[in-house]
């Protein structure tokens, strides 16, 4: 009786190789894809934020002229000090710091600087 | 000469189905790597116009930014070709609108501009709004 076996030659060994490599390229291809696609609605994101709180800022601007022009309430977190009028406004992670130097009903910008928030991690020592 | 003709059928049968097996298998597995390829290019396509749109409507945020007084030019449509340069409408792939809305202050004008960049079939791609302080309504500075 004649035994009844799979006859796989070396072409089938050929073509799985390829398609198990293929397989690979492609899952790195999509792994590609949605890292960027993560990466760039991360950046949209951000920028987002920082002129949100850029928009603030430009908002205690009004009000801070206001109250140097006609004598209005200034903005809440408005520290005054001598000359120079600050705040420091944070908003969805970023941190905006202004100073100003004001000279009657006029001012100068002396400092507008945004800047991401961030918590150093201190925890543990790198060379130990 | 009857069990020689059964044994070559058997035979062929016996080599036939693991092939044709496999071929099928082989051609399913090209299928599904050539669907999950199509479908990681036109996420890459996605991402890339997103970014794009993300970086026009800054581009153009700063430009209103800079402004000392609202300009009638913020107010147009831009529209922008393949390499995401200024184009016509005909060669446009998507394009920028620009909304302006300002309010008047007790001591100047906020000026508030919402940049849309949107795809050449209307759909919303990135927003950003930009608010700037015009003290005495920009007069000064113009």
């Amino acid at each position: 009786m004649k035994e009844k076996r799979f006859h796989i030659g070396s072409v089938a060994v050929l073509f799985s190789v390829v398609a198990v490599c293929m397989a690979i390229f492609c899952t790195l291809t999509m792994m590609t894809a949605i890292s960027d696609a993560k990466s760039s609605q991360r950046y949209g994101e951000h920028l987002q934020a920082v002129y949100r709180c850029e928009n603030l800022g430009q908002l205690w601007l009004s009000q801070v002229d206001a109250h140097l022009k006609t004598g209005a309430a200034l903005p809440e977190n408005t520290v005054v000090e001598g000359s120079t009028i600050r705040t420091e406004i944070i908003s969805g992670g970023i941190r905006l710091e202004i100073l100003l130097e004001a000279s009657g009903e006029d001012y100068t910008i002396r400092r507008w600087s945004c800047a991401t928030l961030w918590e150093s991690e201190d925890s543990w020592s790198l060379w130990q | 000469m009857a069990d020689s003709t059964e044994n070559n059928s058997s035979y062929r049968l016996s080599f036939m189905v693991p092939v044709v097996l496999f071929v099928l298998f082989f051609a399913a597995c090209c299928g599904v790597i050539a669907t999950v390829f199509l479908r990681a290019a036109a996420e890459t396509e996605r991402a890339e116009q997103y970014s794009a749109a993300v970086q026009l409507c800054r581009n153009q945020a700063e430009i209103c930014r800079s402004r000392a007084f609202p300009e009638a030019d913020d107010l147009q449509t831009l529209y922008f070709g393949t390499d995401f340069a200024p184009a016509s409408p005909e060669d446009g792939i998507c394009y920028l609108t620009i909304a302006q809305e300002l309010t008047e202050t007790e001591s100047g004008l906020l000026c508030k501009n919402t940049i849309t960049a949107h795809t050449m079939d209307g759909a919303e791609l990135y927003c950003l709004e930009v608010l700037r302080y015009l003290p005495d309504g920009g007069e000064a500075a113009a």
